[in-house]
């Protein structure tokens, strides 16, 4: 048999797979290759000194999709709760580039609580959802959780979220807030809460060669600077100076390819940058282009040994997707707050997460609350919901800027089997591929759970001294139960013990392909209540351990924490 | 305007004198107003803005001393369909007090993005990380070359499927399930037709053409639905021109901004921690 290409093929460049590069090449000496469908939007990567972006405070370039998925030539089709339709368009759109979803999030980095692994055992099973516990002990998730906060830089404050786990210092120290997160901070202490720096992803002080935030407020656009720790400039960038990694950008997989048993996975095809289709080979396949992309590919690649999609015996490749019920409410004050100046988050509470002394029996878990946010003028002004003829009475006051800041609860949703993705059987992207089908649709616990806590949010803005709050009173139910604004993508190649209720083991590696291992959310069997990327970094890192050192991962971190 | 939150004293004397500038220059009436008086004072050499010998037309385009709101060559446009896509803009985002989209120039934003593909690097992606505005070299006028799969997008967007093969998998009936039917159409044919009718209809309302009806007249053509014109996505477009980086065209001067109190693009500076959070820091005057 021939000598493979490559020692790792890995499908996406982003939390995952970036940081599953950098352990395989750098510390497992691997010979790897990194497939990204999108562009390289960091022109110097690679080089030793220079550290070039082609990201800028640019509205427009955003809006149009510049390193992103784009609609137009990516359309998804997907399940409208309020038209009880399908529909085609944009929906959980993400970073279609080197760094993937860790390009333009906000950075928001904190790790899950224990409580978060053992939601069947914690809380209960629920009617019309499959929860289950994890097949892990958090402890074990800690050395990585260690080691991730290293590489790509943290910044946070030790000891400051009283429901957080132990755990030592923060690489860096928790940069300055900003107003539109400060103005909350006295009023949630007052109602007993315990406001705390978000741990985030942005240098708050020059590390590891890349500069502070300079507090720009663009971090949607992508980092201008690279002050932001995406796993392009940081994880990716240190394997290609290491030498190991092949970084095939403008390539999209299209096909795992397996041998005829269907044992054991080749490698991959893929339309390279100008069109034409290759095929990379590889001793192992790492999945890790997000938890819609994913079970995509997999179900693409069904075969004579395959029939229902690669490792999908089970048939729940691409079911229990969970994306986070995220819900908001906008606060308008009377004094200055120009939430553009900062990044997107500064501020958190975590007082939803745990079951308050004396709460009754409907205590519900929310989930973590990012306190503050922000809008840059065009994207506010050509919000779907503005009316054109009303325009300048909303923006020469300049309301959103000025006076707006928000609040965001992430919280855990139900892991429901009829949630998934599918293959559409007719509309096809620009590669001739077909798109993702997804449904999804909240569970009766989710409802109930924003009702909860809808009113508490609320009282942090009225209590922050907000003149109007939105939506009012009663939060409106479409707002409150239908809009996904959340693009946490989770679930849908769940991990666990049995291969008959799940689709990896406790690894990430696929039941029935030996050599094909899941590195992005679609691996959690619940979606847990907090921002998700820390752990799927961490998550990544303990997969590729144990690729290199099965049954002694931890002794894959360096003991050296200058490397 | 020197936009420089570190040159505190610098910074907030010229942000008076442009405050009291606009005040006294931009016209309740708008764009139309100014080319009507422009063409009736025989202020440039021919009919607005399309008749300027080709020779006297500059790269840029300039403002026109003569008259209170900026006169723009269109590159892609007929000078009839820009001059009607200045006095949609101008509806949409009135001058009526505080600048708006004609003074902002949004229609050369539209007309450049009409006419992307004209360029050696389309005109789509600005370069990063930073304008010079702030410091730093201007990086965003060297626009970024497009991969393989963006440039089709934006064909797409632009010139719509127009029944080319490698464009068919975005046609609008693609598999049956939705409302629409047939090819995607382009940016550009939208304006295009949608233009033409505007016009049309400002014809037989007795105007010798849409730039020629008054702007309350415009804006109720265009609320009446009766409009063939994609409003929303010229509605976008204009918010765009008005509020979006100017190495894209419109934005003229950073009036957008300006007119809104924004200070835009902050790299390589950012703000302080002053800036950010405290109160007695924020708006222009307490930096």
């Amino acid at each position: 048999m021939a000598t493979p290409d490559f020692d790792v093929v890995i499908i996406g460049s982003g939390p995952g797979g970036g940081v599953a590069a950098y352990v395989l090449s750098v510390l497992g000496g691997k010979k790897v290759a990194l497939v990204e469908k999108g562009r390289n939007p960091y022109p110097t990567l690679g080089d030793p000194v220079l550290r070039g972006s082609l990201f800028g405070n640019d509205e427009i370039k955003r809006r149009r999709y510049f390193a992103f998925q784009d609609p137009v030539i990516e359309p998804r089709v997907f399940w409208d709760p309020k038209a009880q339709k399908y529909v085609k368009g944009e929906v959980q759109g993400l970073g279609v580039c080197v760094g993937g979803g860790s390009v333009q999030y906000d950075g928001n980095s904190p790790r899950l609580q224990r409580l978060d692994l053992t939601a069947k055992s914690s809380f209960g099973d629920v009617a019309g959802a499959d929860v289950v516990d994890w097949p892990m002990d958090y402890d074990e998730l800690v050395p990585y959780y260690d080691e991730v906060e290293r590489l790509i830089g943290i910044q946070g404050q030790q000891g400051a979220d009283p429901f957080a786990e132990p755990r030592g210092p923060y690489p860096m120290p928790a940069g300055y807030p900003s107003r539109a997160d400060l103005i909350f901070v006295d009023a949630a202490k007052k109602l007993g809460y315990h406001p705390h720096p978000m741990p985030t992803a942005v240098n708050s002080v020059f590390y590891r060669g890349r500069p502070a935030c300079v507090n720009c407020g663009f971090c949607d656009g992508g980092c201008a600077l690279n002050a932001k720790g995406s796993t392009g400039v940081t994880c990716i960038r240190d394997a290609l100076l290491h030498g190991n990694l092949t970084l095939m950008d403008q390539c999209c997989a299209t096909q795992v390819l397996c041998e005829p048993s269907g044992g054991k996975a080749t490698g991959v095809q893929l339309i390279d940058r100008d069109g034409a289709v290759q095929t990379v080979t590889a001793s192992q396949v790492i999945l890790a282009a997000n938890a819609i992309e994913t079970p995509r590919l997999m179900l693409e690649s069904a075969s004579s040994a395959h029939t229902k999609g690669l490792g999908n015996g089970s048939g729940l490749v691409g079911r229990y997707l969970m994306y986070h019920k995220d819900f908001s409410l906008i606060a308008l004050f009377d004094s200055e707050i120009r939430s553009y100046r900062g990044r997107c988050i500064t501020k958190a509470i975590a007082d939803f997460t745990v079951k308050p002394a004396g709460a009754g029996a409907d205590w519900l878990r929310g989930g973590y609350v990012e306190l503050g946010g922000q809008i840059q003028p065009v994207a506010f002004g050509a919000e779907p919901d503005q009316p054109w003829f009303t325009h300048k009475d909303i923006m020469i006051p300049g309301i959103q800027r000025r006076f707006m800041s928000a609040i965001c609860m992430i919280a855990e949703d139900m892991p429901v089997k009829a949630n998934r993705v599918e293959l559409d059987p007719d509309v096809k992207d620009v590669y001739g591929r077909p798109v993702p089908r997804i449904t999804y649709n909240l569970h009766p616990r989710d409802k109930r759970m924003a009702d909860f806590y809808a009113e508490k949010l609320r009282a942090i803005a009225t209590e922050a001294g907000a003149n109007t709050v939105m939506p009012p009173t009663p939060l409106d139910a479409n707002q409150r139960y239908f809009d996904i604004e959340s693009k946490h993508l989770l679930g849908t190649t769940r991990m666990g013990t049995d291969a008959a209720t799940s689709v990896c083991d406790p690894w990430g590696r696929l039941h029935e392909v030996e050599n094909v291992w899941v590195c992005d959310g679609g691996t959690w069997p619940t979606s847990a209540a907090f921002n998700p990327v820390l752990t799927q970094q961490a998550l990544a890192y303990r997969t590729a351990a144990h690729m290199l050192k099965p049954g002694d991962e931890t002794s894959v971190i360096p003991n050296d924490t200058n490397a | 305007m020197a936009w420089d939150l570190d040159h505190q004293k610098v910074s907030r004397r010229h942000f008076l004198l442009d405050a009291t500038g606009w005040l006294l220059a931009v016209p309740a009436a708008g764009f139309v107003a100014a080319c009507t008086k422009a063409r009736g004072s025989g202020d440039l050499a021919g009919d607005l803005p399309g008749e300027v010998p080709v020779a006297d037309v500059p790269d840029v385009p300039q403002s026109d001393p003569g008259s209170d709101v900026p006169v723009t060559q269109p590159r892609t446009l007929s000078p009839a369909r820009f001059l009607a896509l200045s006095a949609l803009v101008d509806a949409l985002i009135p001058d009526d007090g505080t600048p708006g989209a004609a003074a902002a120039v949004a229609a050369d934003y539209v007309d450049g993005m009409l006419g992307a593909f004209a360029s050696g690097v389309p005109r789509i992606f600005a370069g990063g990380p930073y304008s010079g505005r702030h410091g730093g070299l201007d990086g965003f006028s060297t626009f970024v070359p497009l991969t393989r799969v963006e440039e089709l997008a934006w064909r797409i967007r632009i010139e719509g499927t127009k029944g080319v093969a490698e464009r068919q998998f975005a046609r609008l009936d693609v598999g049956g399930i939705f409302d629409a039917v047939g090819e995607l159409p382009g940016f550009l044919a939208k304006y295009e037709t949608g233009l033409d009718d505007l016009d049309a209809q400002a014809v037989a309302q007795g105007y010798a053409n849409f730039a020629d009806m008054p702007v309350a007249d415009r804006r109720a053509l265009l609320q009446s639905g009766d409009a063939s014109m994609d409003v929303r996505m010229a509605f976008e477009h204009a918010v765009e021109g008005t509020y979006g980086d100017p190495v894209y065209g419109g934005n003229r001067d950073l009036v957008g901004w300006k007119a809104i109190d924004y200070e835009g693009d902050r790299q390589p500076v950012g703000y302080t921690a002053r800036q950010m959070s405290n109160p007695e820091a924020l708006g222009p005057e307490g930096l």
